[in-house]
Protein backbone atom coordinates (compact mmCIF):
# COMPACT_ATOMS: atom_id res chain seq x y z
CA UNK A 1 0.00 0.00 0.00
CA UNK A 2 3.01 2.27 0.51
CA UNK A 3 3.13 2.81 -3.27
CA UNK A 4 -0.15 4.70 -3.10
CA UNK A 5 0.33 6.34 0.25
CA UNK A 6 3.59 7.92 -0.84
CA UNK A 7 1.81 9.66 -3.71
CA UNK A 8 0.32 13.11 -3.00
CA UNK A 9 -3.26 12.38 -4.03
CA UNK A 10 -5.75 15.09 -4.87
CA UNK A 11 -8.70 15.45 -2.44
CA UNK A 12 -10.97 13.58 -4.86
CA UNK A 13 -8.51 10.73 -5.36
CA UNK A 14 -7.76 10.66 -1.62
CA UNK A 15 -11.45 10.27 -0.83
CA UNK A 16 -11.75 7.35 -3.26
CA UNK A 17 -8.61 5.79 -1.86
CA UNK A 18 -9.69 6.04 1.77
CA UNK A 19 -13.37 5.18 1.37
CA UNK A 20 -13.38 2.57 -1.38
CA UNK A 21 -9.99 1.35 -2.49
CA UNK A 22 -8.12 0.91 0.78
CA UNK A 23 -10.70 -1.21 2.62
CA UNK A 24 -11.18 -3.47 -0.39
CA UNK A 25 -7.48 -3.70 -1.11
CA UNK A 26 -6.71 -4.67 2.47
CA UNK A 27 -9.43 -7.29 2.34
CA UNK A 28 -7.96 -8.63 -0.89
CA UNK A 29 -4.45 -8.63 0.58
CA UNK A 30 -5.61 -10.63 3.58
CA UNK A 31 -7.26 -13.17 1.32
CA UNK A 32 -4.17 -13.45 -0.89
CA UNK A 33 -1.83 -13.73 2.06
CA UNK A 34 -3.89 -16.60 3.38
CA UNK A 35 -3.64 -18.50 0.11
CA UNK A 36 -1.29 -21.35 0.95
CA UNK A 37 1.36 -22.80 -1.30
CA UNK A 38 2.93 -26.25 -1.26
CA UNK A 39 6.67 -25.65 -1.18
CA UNK A 40 9.59 -28.07 -1.17
CA UNK A 41 12.90 -26.87 0.22
CA UNK A 42 15.80 -28.85 -1.25
CA UNK A 43 19.33 -28.43 -0.07
CA UNK A 44 22.10 -29.68 2.18
CA UNK A 45 21.52 -31.75 5.29
CA UNK A 46 22.48 -31.20 8.91
CA UNK A 47 26.22 -31.68 8.24
CA UNK A 48 26.25 -28.46 6.20
CA UNK A 49 26.09 -26.22 9.27
CA UNK A 50 24.83 -22.72 8.56
CA UNK A 51 23.50 -23.64 5.10
CA UNK A 52 21.32 -26.30 6.69
CA UNK A 53 20.25 -23.76 9.30
CA UNK A 54 19.26 -21.42 6.47
CA UNK A 55 17.28 -24.22 4.86
CA UNK A 56 15.51 -24.82 8.18
CA UNK A 57 14.87 -21.11 8.58
CA UNK A 58 13.31 -20.82 5.13
CA UNK A 59 11.07 -23.83 5.75
CA UNK A 60 9.99 -22.64 9.19
CA UNK A 61 9.30 -19.08 8.07
CA UNK A 62 7.19 -20.38 5.19
CA UNK A 63 5.28 -22.60 7.60
CA UNK A 64 4.81 -19.66 9.96
CA UNK A 65 3.17 -17.83 7.08
CA UNK A 66 0.77 -20.70 6.54
CA UNK A 67 2.42 -22.56 3.69
CA UNK A 68 2.93 -26.31 3.45
CA UNK A 69 6.72 -26.25 3.36
CA UNK A 70 8.67 -29.51 3.55
CA UNK A 71 12.01 -31.11 3.05
CA UNK A 72 11.81 -34.08 0.71
CA UNK A 73 13.31 -36.29 3.39
CA UNK A 74 10.36 -35.51 5.66
CA UNK A 75 7.99 -37.08 3.14
CA UNK A 76 9.97 -40.23 2.45
CA UNK A 77 7.93 -42.40 4.76
CA UNK A 78 4.74 -41.64 2.84
CA UNK A 79 6.09 -42.60 -0.56
CA UNK A 80 5.23 -45.88 -2.33
CA UNK A 81 8.06 -48.33 -1.87
CA UNK A 82 7.79 -49.45 -5.47
CA UNK A 83 9.04 -46.13 -6.78
CA UNK A 84 12.65 -45.13 -7.15
CA UNK A 85 14.03 -42.18 -5.22
CA UNK A 86 13.99 -40.17 -8.42
CA UNK A 87 10.39 -41.15 -9.06
CA UNK A 88 9.34 -40.18 -5.56
CA UNK A 89 10.98 -36.80 -5.83
CA UNK A 90 9.41 -36.30 -9.23
CA UNK A 91 5.95 -36.86 -7.75
CA UNK A 92 6.68 -34.53 -4.87
CA UNK A 93 7.96 -31.88 -7.25
CA UNK A 94 4.93 -32.26 -9.45
CA UNK A 95 2.63 -31.67 -6.51
CA UNK A 96 4.49 -28.63 -5.26
CA UNK A 97 3.77 -25.05 -6.19
CA UNK A 98 7.37 -23.98 -5.69
CA UNK A 99 10.68 -25.72 -5.11
CA UNK A 100 13.37 -23.75 -3.36
CA UNK A 101 16.81 -25.23 -4.02
CA UNK A 102 19.92 -24.25 -2.11
CA UNK A 103 22.56 -25.53 -4.50
CA UNK A 104 25.28 -26.48 -2.09
CA UNK A 105 25.23 -30.24 -1.86
CA UNK A 106 25.80 -33.09 -4.26
CA UNK A 107 22.25 -34.22 -3.63
CA UNK A 108 20.60 -30.98 -4.60
CA UNK A 109 22.89 -30.58 -7.62
CA UNK A 110 21.81 -33.99 -8.79
CA UNK A 111 18.13 -33.25 -8.19
CA UNK A 112 18.30 -30.06 -10.22
CA UNK A 113 20.02 -31.87 -13.04
CA UNK A 114 17.46 -34.62 -12.90
CA UNK A 115 14.52 -32.27 -13.17
CA UNK A 116 15.92 -29.45 -15.26
CA UNK A 117 14.82 -31.39 -18.31
CA UNK A 118 11.21 -31.70 -17.13
CA UNK A 119 9.29 -28.65 -18.18
CA UNK A 120 6.53 -29.52 -15.75
CA UNK A 121 8.93 -28.98 -12.90
CA UNK A 122 11.75 -26.74 -13.99
CA UNK A 123 9.48 -23.70 -13.89
CA UNK A 124 8.82 -24.37 -10.24
CA UNK A 125 12.37 -24.27 -9.08
CA UNK A 126 13.89 -21.21 -7.48
CA UNK A 127 17.56 -22.10 -7.35
CA UNK A 128 20.23 -20.45 -5.23
CA UNK A 129 23.82 -21.28 -6.11
CA UNK A 130 27.04 -20.17 -4.43
CA UNK A 131 28.69 -17.62 -6.70
CA UNK A 132 31.97 -19.47 -6.20
CA UNK A 133 30.44 -22.39 -8.08
CA UNK A 134 29.23 -20.48 -11.11
CA UNK A 135 32.25 -21.49 -13.17
CA UNK A 136 31.47 -25.16 -12.68
CA UNK A 137 29.72 -27.56 -14.96
CA UNK A 138 26.39 -27.31 -13.16
CA UNK A 139 26.06 -23.56 -13.57
CA UNK A 140 27.35 -23.44 -17.11
CA UNK A 141 25.06 -26.25 -18.08
CA UNK A 142 21.57 -26.78 -16.77
CA UNK A 143 21.43 -23.77 -14.50
CA UNK A 144 22.46 -21.32 -17.18
CA UNK A 145 19.74 -22.74 -19.37
CA UNK A 146 17.15 -22.34 -16.62
CA UNK A 147 18.31 -18.82 -15.90
CA UNK A 148 17.97 -17.91 -19.53
CA UNK A 149 14.59 -19.53 -19.86
CA UNK A 150 12.90 -18.63 -16.61
CA UNK A 151 15.20 -16.29 -14.69
CA UNK A 152 14.84 -18.56 -11.67
CA UNK A 153 18.51 -18.98 -10.75
CA UNK A 154 20.04 -16.66 -8.19
CA UNK A 155 23.64 -16.57 -7.02
CA UNK A 156 24.51 -15.92 -3.41
CA UNK A 157 27.70 -14.81 -1.72
CA UNK A 158 28.75 -17.05 1.13
CA UNK A 159 28.54 -16.35 4.02
CA UNK A 160 27.26 -12.75 3.81
CA UNK A 161 24.00 -13.50 1.99
CA UNK A 162 23.27 -16.40 4.31
CA UNK A 163 23.84 -14.25 7.36
CA UNK A 164 21.82 -11.30 6.08
CA UNK A 165 18.74 -13.30 5.09
CA UNK A 166 18.90 -12.29 1.42
CA UNK A 167 17.85 -15.79 0.37
CA UNK A 168 14.75 -15.68 2.53
CA UNK A 169 13.83 -12.23 1.21
CA UNK A 170 14.02 -13.48 -2.38
CA UNK A 171 12.00 -16.57 -1.55
CA UNK A 172 9.28 -14.50 0.12
CA UNK A 173 9.11 -12.11 -2.84
CA UNK A 174 8.56 -15.07 -5.17
CA UNK A 175 6.02 -16.60 -2.80
CA UNK A 176 4.01 -13.36 -2.66
CA UNK A 177 3.66 -13.30 -6.43
CA UNK A 178 2.74 -16.97 -6.61
CA UNK A 179 0.15 -16.51 -3.90
CA UNK A 180 -1.58 -13.92 -6.06
CA UNK A 181 -1.43 -16.29 -9.05
CA UNK A 182 -2.93 -19.13 -7.06
CA UNK A 183 -5.55 -16.92 -5.47
CA UNK A 184 -6.66 -15.73 -8.90
CA UNK A 185 -6.74 -19.29 -10.24
CA UNK A 186 -8.78 -20.53 -7.32
CA UNK A 187 -11.16 -17.57 -7.48
CA UNK A 188 -11.76 -18.34 -11.14
CA UNK A 189 -12.41 -21.97 -10.31
CA UNK A 190 -14.89 -20.91 -7.63
CA UNK A 191 -16.68 -18.49 -9.91
CA UNK A 192 -17.25 -21.35 -12.32
CA UNK A 193 -18.70 -23.47 -9.58
CA UNK A 194 -15.83 -25.94 -9.69
CA UNK A 195 -14.70 -25.17 -6.18
CA UNK A 196 -16.89 -24.38 -3.17
CA UNK A 197 -17.39 -20.73 -2.31
CA UNK A 198 -18.15 -19.41 -5.78
CA UNK A 199 -21.09 -17.27 -6.86
CA UNK B 1 8.96 -32.54 -24.49
CA UNK B 2 5.72 -32.52 -22.52
CA UNK B 3 3.10 -29.84 -22.64
CA UNK B 4 3.28 -27.48 -19.68
CA UNK B 5 0.67 -28.26 -17.08
CA UNK B 6 -1.92 -25.54 -16.53
CA UNK B 7 -1.47 -26.12 -12.83
CA UNK B 8 2.04 -24.79 -12.79
CA UNK B 9 1.83 -21.50 -10.96
CA UNK B 10 5.04 -20.21 -12.44
CA UNK B 11 3.80 -21.11 -15.89
CA UNK B 12 0.57 -19.30 -15.12
CA UNK B 13 2.56 -16.35 -13.88
CA UNK B 14 4.60 -16.32 -17.07
CA UNK B 15 1.45 -16.38 -19.15
CA UNK B 16 -0.32 -13.69 -17.13
CA UNK B 17 2.59 -11.66 -15.94
CA UNK B 18 1.11 -8.31 -16.96
CA UNK B 19 -2.10 -9.00 -15.13
CA UNK B 20 -0.31 -10.18 -11.99
CA UNK B 21 2.13 -7.28 -12.09
CA UNK B 22 -0.76 -4.88 -12.45
CA UNK B 23 -2.79 -6.24 -9.56
CA UNK B 24 0.08 -6.89 -7.15
CA UNK B 25 1.40 -3.35 -7.34
CA UNK B 26 -0.90 -1.20 -5.17
CA UNK B 27 -0.37 2.01 -7.12
CA UNK B 28 -1.04 0.36 -10.48
CA UNK B 29 -4.16 -1.33 -9.16
CA UNK B 30 -5.30 1.92 -7.59
CA UNK B 31 -4.95 3.76 -10.90
CA UNK B 32 -6.96 1.06 -12.67
CA UNK B 33 -9.70 1.16 -10.03
CA UNK B 34 -9.74 4.96 -9.94
CA UNK B 35 -10.01 5.34 -13.72
CA UNK B 36 -12.80 2.77 -13.65
CA UNK B 37 -14.50 4.73 -10.88
CA UNK B 38 -14.32 7.96 -12.88
CA UNK B 39 -15.19 6.42 -16.25
CA UNK B 40 -12.68 8.43 -18.24
CA UNK B 41 -9.94 10.84 -17.31
CA UNK B 42 -7.34 12.77 -19.22
CA UNK B 43 -3.72 11.69 -18.84
CA UNK B 44 -2.58 15.10 -17.63
CA UNK B 45 -5.50 15.27 -15.22
CA UNK B 46 -4.72 11.97 -13.51
CA UNK B 47 -1.02 12.81 -13.44
CA UNK B 48 -1.97 15.98 -11.58
CA UNK B 49 -4.33 14.17 -9.23
CA UNK B 50 -1.65 11.64 -8.30
CA UNK B 51 1.21 14.12 -8.26
CA UNK B 52 3.17 11.98 -10.74
CA UNK B 53 5.39 13.15 -13.54
CA UNK B 54 4.31 12.02 -17.03
CA UNK B 55 7.27 9.61 -17.11
CA UNK B 56 6.39 8.09 -13.73
CA UNK B 57 2.74 7.79 -14.71
CA UNK B 58 3.65 6.06 -17.98
CA UNK B 59 5.88 3.62 -16.12
CA UNK B 60 3.04 2.75 -13.76
CA UNK B 61 0.56 2.44 -16.60
CA UNK B 62 2.80 0.16 -18.62
CA UNK B 63 1.53 -3.19 -17.24
CA UNK B 64 -2.00 -1.90 -17.60
CA UNK B 65 -1.42 -1.07 -21.26
CA UNK B 66 0.41 -4.36 -21.85
CA UNK B 67 -2.30 -6.38 -20.18
CA UNK B 68 -5.00 -4.56 -22.16
CA UNK B 69 -6.69 -3.39 -18.97
CA UNK B 70 -6.67 0.24 -19.89
CA UNK B 71 -6.72 2.11 -23.18
CA UNK B 72 -5.77 5.59 -24.12
CA UNK B 73 -7.34 7.54 -26.93
CA UNK B 74 -6.68 11.21 -27.61
CA UNK B 75 -4.94 11.46 -24.24
CA UNK B 76 -8.01 10.09 -22.46
CA UNK B 77 -7.80 6.91 -20.37
CA UNK B 78 -10.58 4.40 -19.95
CA UNK B 79 -10.76 0.86 -18.59
CA UNK B 80 -11.30 -1.99 -21.05
CA UNK B 81 -13.89 -4.69 -20.57
CA UNK B 82 -11.09 -7.05 -19.51
CA UNK B 83 -9.94 -4.51 -16.93
CA UNK B 84 -13.49 -4.13 -15.64
CA UNK B 85 -13.83 -7.88 -15.31
CA UNK B 86 -10.56 -8.21 -13.40
CA UNK B 87 -11.56 -5.34 -11.12
CA UNK B 88 -14.93 -6.92 -10.46
CA UNK B 89 -13.26 -10.22 -9.60
CA UNK B 90 -10.97 -8.45 -7.18
CA UNK B 91 -13.89 -6.68 -5.54
CA UNK B 92 -13.38 -3.26 -7.11
CA UNK B 93 -16.67 -2.76 -8.88
CA UNK B 94 -17.74 0.26 -10.83
CA UNK B 95 -19.93 1.53 -8.02
CA UNK B 96 -18.18 4.03 -5.76
CA UNK B 97 -20.29 2.91 -2.78
CA UNK B 98 -17.97 2.02 0.09
CA UNK B 99 -18.24 -1.47 1.50
CA UNK B 100 -20.77 -1.92 4.28
CA UNK B 101 -19.20 -2.30 7.70
CA UNK B 102 -21.64 -5.10 8.56
CA UNK B 103 -20.51 -7.20 5.62
CA UNK B 104 -19.11 -10.49 6.91
CA UNK B 105 -15.42 -10.95 6.19
CA UNK B 106 -14.64 -12.95 3.11
CA UNK B 107 -13.32 -16.38 3.89
CA UNK B 108 -9.95 -16.76 2.27
CA UNK B 109 -9.48 -19.84 0.14
CA UNK B 110 -7.64 -22.52 1.97
CA UNK B 111 -6.37 -25.88 0.97
CA UNK B 112 -6.05 -28.80 3.31
CA UNK B 113 -2.27 -29.02 3.17
CA UNK B 114 -1.35 -25.68 4.72
CA UNK B 115 -4.10 -25.97 7.27
CA UNK B 116 -2.50 -29.13 8.38
CA UNK B 117 0.85 -27.47 8.52
CA UNK B 118 -0.51 -25.03 11.05
CA UNK B 119 -1.68 -27.76 13.40
CA UNK B 120 0.99 -28.28 16.03
CA UNK B 121 1.94 -31.85 16.53
CA UNK B 122 0.51 -33.11 13.26
CA UNK B 123 2.62 -35.91 11.91
CA UNK B 124 4.67 -35.60 8.81
CA UNK B 125 2.69 -38.47 7.38
CA UNK B 126 -0.56 -36.60 7.82
CA UNK B 127 0.73 -33.45 6.25
CA UNK B 128 2.27 -35.32 3.40
CA UNK B 129 -1.01 -37.07 2.78
CA UNK B 130 -2.75 -33.73 2.64
CA UNK B 131 -0.19 -32.41 0.17
CA UNK B 132 -0.65 -35.43 -2.04
CA UNK B 133 -4.43 -35.19 -1.88
CA UNK B 134 -4.17 -31.52 -2.69
CA UNK B 135 -1.95 -32.33 -5.62
CA UNK B 136 -4.40 -34.93 -6.91
CA UNK B 137 -7.28 -32.47 -6.56
CA UNK B 138 -5.41 -29.69 -8.25
CA UNK B 139 -4.18 -32.06 -10.92
CA UNK B 140 -7.73 -33.15 -11.58
CA UNK B 141 -8.82 -29.56 -11.81
CA UNK B 142 -5.94 -28.93 -14.13
CA UNK B 143 -7.27 -31.60 -16.48
CA UNK B 144 -10.41 -29.53 -16.84
CA UNK B 145 -8.28 -26.49 -17.47
CA UNK B 146 -9.88 -24.54 -14.69
CA UNK B 147 -6.65 -23.01 -13.49
CA UNK B 148 -5.97 -21.44 -16.81
CA UNK B 149 -7.11 -17.88 -16.62
CA UNK B 150 -10.46 -17.77 -18.32
CA UNK B 151 -10.42 -17.30 -22.04
CA UNK B 152 -14.19 -17.17 -21.85
CA UNK B 153 -14.88 -15.50 -18.58
CA UNK B 154 -18.14 -16.43 -16.90
CA UNK B 155 -20.73 -13.72 -16.91
CA UNK B 156 -21.84 -12.51 -13.55
CA UNK B 157 -25.32 -11.04 -13.43
CA UNK B 158 -25.56 -8.37 -10.78
CA UNK B 159 -28.58 -8.74 -8.56
CA UNK B 160 -30.57 -5.60 -8.04
CA UNK B 161 -32.92 -5.62 -5.10
CA UNK B 162 -35.75 -3.12 -5.36
CA UNK B 163 -38.05 -2.05 -2.60
CA UNK B 164 -41.42 -0.31 -2.96
CA UNK B 165 -41.38 3.35 -1.98
CA UNK B 166 -42.05 3.99 1.68
CA UNK B 167 -44.02 7.07 2.83
CA UNK B 168 -43.11 8.32 6.25
CA UNK B 169 -45.86 10.02 8.30
CA UNK B 170 -45.01 13.47 9.47
CA UNK B 171 -44.32 13.55 13.17
CA UNK B 172 -46.72 15.67 15.26
CA UNK B 173 -45.71 17.34 18.47
CA UNK B 174 -48.26 16.96 21.30
CA UNK B 175 -48.23 19.28 24.32
CA UNK B 176 -47.21 17.00 27.15
CA UNK B 177 -45.14 17.50 30.22
CA UNK B 178 -43.21 14.40 31.16
CA UNK B 179 -43.13 13.40 34.80
CA UNK B 180 -40.49 11.27 36.42
CA UNK B 181 -41.15 9.03 39.41
CA UNK B 182 -39.26 8.97 41.67
CA UNK B 183 -37.85 12.45 41.35
CA UNK B 184 -34.51 12.13 39.72
CA UNK B 185 -31.54 13.36 41.61
CA UNK B 186 -28.19 14.27 40.40
CA UNK B 187 -25.02 13.64 42.30
CA UNK B 188 -21.90 15.48 41.41
CA UNK B 189 -18.54 14.01 42.10
CA UNK B 190 -15.85 16.53 41.65
CA UNK B 191 -12.51 15.19 40.72
CA UNK B 192 -9.67 17.64 40.50
CA UNK B 193 -8.22 17.55 37.09
CA UNK B 194 -5.02 19.17 38.09
CA UNK B 195 -2.57 18.64 40.91
CA UNK B 196 -2.03 21.93 42.73
CA UNK B 197 1.43 23.30 42.80
CA UNK B 198 2.62 25.42 45.68
CA UNK B 199 3.85 28.85 44.93
CA UNK B 200 5.67 30.97 47.48
CA UNK B 201 6.19 34.66 47.25
CA UNK B 202 9.17 36.16 48.99
CA UNK B 203 8.95 39.77 50.09
CA UNK B 204 12.27 41.44 50.69
CA UNK B 205 12.53 43.03 54.12
CA UNK B 206 14.98 45.62 53.00
CA UNK B 207 14.97 47.84 50.05
CA UNK B 208 18.46 48.20 48.73
CA UNK B 209 19.71 51.74 48.34
CA UNK B 210 22.05 52.77 45.64
CA UNK B 211 25.42 53.86 46.90
CA UNK B 212 26.17 57.26 45.36
CA UNK B 213 28.24 58.60 48.20
CA UNK B 214 31.89 59.03 47.69
CA UNK B 215 34.45 58.25 50.42
CA UNK B 216 35.50 60.95 52.89
CA UNK B 217 38.42 63.24 52.12
CA UNK B 218 41.83 61.92 53.17
CA UNK B 219 44.00 64.05 55.45
CA UNK B 220 47.25 65.29 53.97
CA UNK B 221 50.26 64.31 56.14
CA UNK B 222 53.40 65.74 54.44
CA UNK B 223 54.68 68.02 53.17
CA UNK B 224 52.36 70.62 54.63
CA UNK B 225 52.38 73.95 56.41
CA UNK B 226 54.55 75.86 53.88
CA UNK B 227 57.62 73.90 54.74
CA UNK B 228 60.71 74.73 52.62
CA UNK B 229 62.34 71.62 51.24
CA UNK B 230 65.89 71.28 50.02
CA UNK B 231 66.29 71.21 46.27
CA UNK B 232 68.42 68.09 46.39
CA UNK B 233 66.62 64.90 47.21
CA UNK B 234 63.45 63.01 46.51
CA UNK B 235 60.16 63.81 48.18
CA UNK B 236 56.96 61.95 48.74
CA UNK B 237 53.43 63.25 49.11
CA UNK B 238 51.81 61.32 51.96
CA UNK B 239 48.24 61.21 53.17
CA UNK B 240 46.06 59.16 55.52
CA UNK B 241 43.81 56.30 54.49
CA UNK B 242 40.02 56.48 54.43
CA UNK B 243 37.32 53.75 54.32
CA UNK B 244 34.12 53.26 52.33
CA UNK B 245 31.40 50.47 52.29
CA UNK B 246 32.25 49.82 48.65
CA UNK B 247 35.96 49.83 49.39
CA UNK B 248 38.61 52.25 48.16
CA UNK B 249 39.59 51.76 44.55
CA UNK B 250 42.30 54.45 44.31
CA UNK B 251 43.51 57.89 45.33
CA UNK B 252 43.82 60.83 42.95
CA UNK B 253 46.30 63.61 43.71
CA UNK B 254 46.97 66.97 42.06
CA UNK B 255 50.09 69.17 42.41
CA UNK B 256 50.04 72.85 41.45
CA UNK B 257 53.04 75.22 41.27
CA UNK B 258 53.55 78.94 41.46
CA UNK B 259 56.57 81.15 40.72
CA UNK B 260 55.12 84.26 42.33
CA UNK B 261 54.86 83.14 45.92
CA UNK B 262 52.72 81.14 48.28
CA UNK B 263 49.63 83.07 47.36
CA UNK B 264 49.80 82.09 43.75
CA UNK B 265 48.65 82.08 41.10
CA UNK B 266 49.05 78.28 40.85
CA UNK B 267 48.89 76.08 37.78
CA UNK B 268 48.68 72.33 37.72
CA UNK B 269 52.14 70.86 37.24
CA UNK B 270 51.60 67.20 38.01
CA UNK B 271 48.87 64.70 38.95
CA UNK B 272 48.39 60.99 39.30
CA UNK B 273 46.39 58.02 40.54
CA UNK B 274 47.58 55.41 42.98
CA UNK B 275 46.30 52.75 45.31
CA UNK B 276 49.02 53.50 47.88
CA UNK B 277 49.11 56.36 50.39
CA UNK B 278 52.12 58.11 48.81
CA UNK B 279 53.07 59.67 45.48
CA UNK B 280 56.33 60.88 43.96
CA UNK B 281 55.68 64.13 42.09
CA UNK B 282 57.91 66.05 39.67
CA UNK B 283 59.30 69.07 41.47
CA UNK B 284 61.51 71.96 40.38
CA UNK B 285 63.85 74.05 42.56
CA UNK B 286 62.74 77.58 43.50
CA UNK B 287 58.98 77.01 43.07
CA UNK B 288 56.02 77.19 45.46
CA UNK B 289 53.72 74.23 45.49
CA UNK B 290 50.36 73.20 46.82
CA UNK B 291 48.69 69.78 46.50
CA UNK B 292 45.60 67.90 47.51
CA UNK B 293 44.24 64.35 47.30
CA UNK B 294 40.89 62.58 47.13
CA UNK B 295 39.68 58.95 47.25
CA UNK B 296 37.49 56.99 44.76
CA UNK B 297 35.39 54.04 46.05
CA UNK B 298 34.72 50.62 44.49
CA UNK B 299 31.55 51.88 42.75
CA UNK B 300 33.34 54.77 41.10
CA UNK B 301 32.02 57.42 43.50
CA UNK B 302 34.53 60.21 43.92
CA UNK B 303 35.03 61.71 47.40
CA UNK B 304 35.84 65.27 48.32
CA UNK B 305 39.35 66.64 48.00
CA UNK B 306 41.39 67.18 51.09
CA UNK B 307 42.39 70.72 52.02
CA UNK B 308 45.40 72.13 50.12
CA UNK B 309 48.79 71.53 51.67
CA UNK B 310 51.56 74.07 50.89
CA UNK B 311 55.34 73.73 50.58
CA UNK B 312 58.17 75.19 48.52
CA UNK B 313 61.51 73.98 47.13
CA UNK B 314 64.54 76.00 47.93
CA UNK B 315 67.43 76.97 45.68
CA UNK B 316 70.47 75.32 47.16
Amino acid sequence: MSGVQSVPLSPRARAYFEQVFKPQYEKLQRAVQQTPLAILVWGPGASAGDLYQKRLQIRDELRRRGHAAFFSEELEGMSPTTLSQKGIEFLQAQAADLIVVIQASYGSVAEVHDFAEHRVINFKMLIFIDEQATDGYSYRGALQELKTLYNNVETYRYPEDIRECRLLTKVLAKVNVLQMVKYRAMENAKSWGLLPGGA
Amino acid sequence: MSTPSPYNLLELYRQHRDEIDAITDPLTLFILAYVNHLGTIRLDEIAGELGLSPAALNKTLLPLYRGNFITESAQVLSVTSLGKRVLAELGFGASPVPPQPSEPPRQPPRSPAPSASRVPGMTVFGVAAVVLVSAILLGALALFGIFAFPAFPPTRVPQVITHPPVTLARQTTVGMTPTFTPTPSLTWTLTPSRTPTWTRTFTPTRTPTLDTQGPPAPAVLAPTGGVVISCSGTYLLRWSSVTDPAGIARYEWVLEQSKSGANGPYTVSDSGETTSLTATPKLSCGWWYRWRVRAVDGLGNTGAYSAYAYFSIGID
